[in-house]
């Protein structure tokens, strides 16, 4: 686990002398609130087709630490690495070719294929090319995943500049 | 509040196992411990409007400060990653357009780095008056790496477009979220 308690060492009295291993294991334990997070940033595979609850695949990379994507596998999802269970800070922004129809767009962060934990509705504009984005904080536990679900009454298609996203904050809720 | 850099302690001293510490060792720990809890961070907002033709592709000017942990410099409108502080970052913007009237046009707010890279976009076509724009992500990034804000236009966009200034928009911030 990242965080060791320095006093599992020692836990000199007052007065006394800490030993090295104590400061040590603050330092170790100060790294890894500094150090890299678990989280991932995916881009977006252009035209793939939109109809109802589309869950959209993400298969390329620009960062993941931790291992939390596989651009092959589940490519749809960005899932809790062991020892990474908290509160996340998840993210989407969609961009999607025009229907020509004017029917309700809707982006949705999905938790494990059933729970919707955030969602963003476009009425009035969705029949032209739009860009939908939706984010939100939520606790999460290690090997739950998050998807991208799009539901649309008409016939488009993801255009280029899509993003998925995902970033640990901490551990404790 | 001042932008504090890591240093190892064992750099400062290493005490044998029994030995003393001395009083600047734990101050060395308690000082990288300020860099966790005052983190770097900066928000920088317009407070001029501007004027956006058709086809415009420009950078926002964002010369006013709400708040700035040790990324903005001498250079206007851009926020910077400073020494020590690469990693991930939670980045947010914002803007309001003003006379753009319905019509057959699109809007995009660009996070950029350094010049023209877009770092993360969103898109808009035919929207109409008072619309209202905004991005965030949470992008790696390198030490001085800049960081501005740009809007292009396509289509029959008004010519008497703006940015509206009211409130807090349009803003750029950025927040170190880890290495």
């Amino acid at each position: 686990m990242p965080f060791s308690d320095p006093n599992s060492a020692q836990n000199p009295a007052t007065g006394l002398v800490a030993p090295h291993g104590w400061g040590t294991n603050v330092d170790a334990s100060f790294n890894f609130l500094r150090g890299a997070k678990a989280g991932c940033h995916l881009t977006s595979v252009v035209g793939t087709a939109i109809t109802t609850d589309t869950v959209l695949p993400w298969a390329t990379e620009l960062y993941d630490v931790n291992g939390c994507h596989d651009n092959v596998t589940n490519n749809s999802r960005i899932t809790v690495p062991s020892g990474w269970a908290g509160l996340w800070f998840i993210g989407a922004s969609i961009r999607c070719t025009q229907s020509g129809t004017s029917t309700p767009f809707t982006i949705k962060l999905v938790v494990n294929a059933t729970t919707t934990i955030c969602q963003s509705v476009s009425v009035g504009v969705s029949l032209f090319e739009n860009q939908h984005a939706c984010e939100t904080i939520y606790v999460l536990a290690a090997g739950d995943y998050v998807e991208t679900w799009i539901t649309n009454g008409t016939a488009r298609s993801t255009a280029v500049a899509s993003r998925f996203y995902a970033h640990w904050l901490h551990s404790g809720v | 509040m001042p932008v504090v850099t890591y240093v190892d302690p064992d750099s400062i001293h290493t005490p044998s196992s029994g030995g003393i510490a001395p009083a600047s060792w734990f101050t060395t720990h308690e000082s990288n411990f300020r860099s966790i809890t005052g983190r770097v961070a900066c928000k920088i907002y317009a407070s001029t409007t501007q004027d956006f033709n058709p086809s415009a592709n420009s950078n926002i000017t964002l010369g006013s400060v709400d708040f700035n942990n040790g990324m903005t410099t001498s250079t206007a409108n851009t926020i910077i990653v400073p020494t020590s502080y690469g990693g991930k970052y939670l980045i947010n913007a914002n803007a309001r357009l003003l006379n753009a009237e319905a019509g057959t046009w699109t809007v995009t707010l660009e996070i950029r780095v350094n010049g023209t890279a877009v770092l993360v976009e969103q898109f808009i076509s035919n929207s109409g008056n008072y619309t209202t724009i905004a991005c965030s992500t949470v992008q790696s990034l390198a030490v001085a790496d800049a960081i501005t804000l740009a809007i292009t236009t396509g289509g029959s966009f008004p010519s008497d477009s703006d940015t509206e200034v009211t409130g807090s928009y349009p803003s750029l911030s950025a927040f170190w979220l880890s290495a």
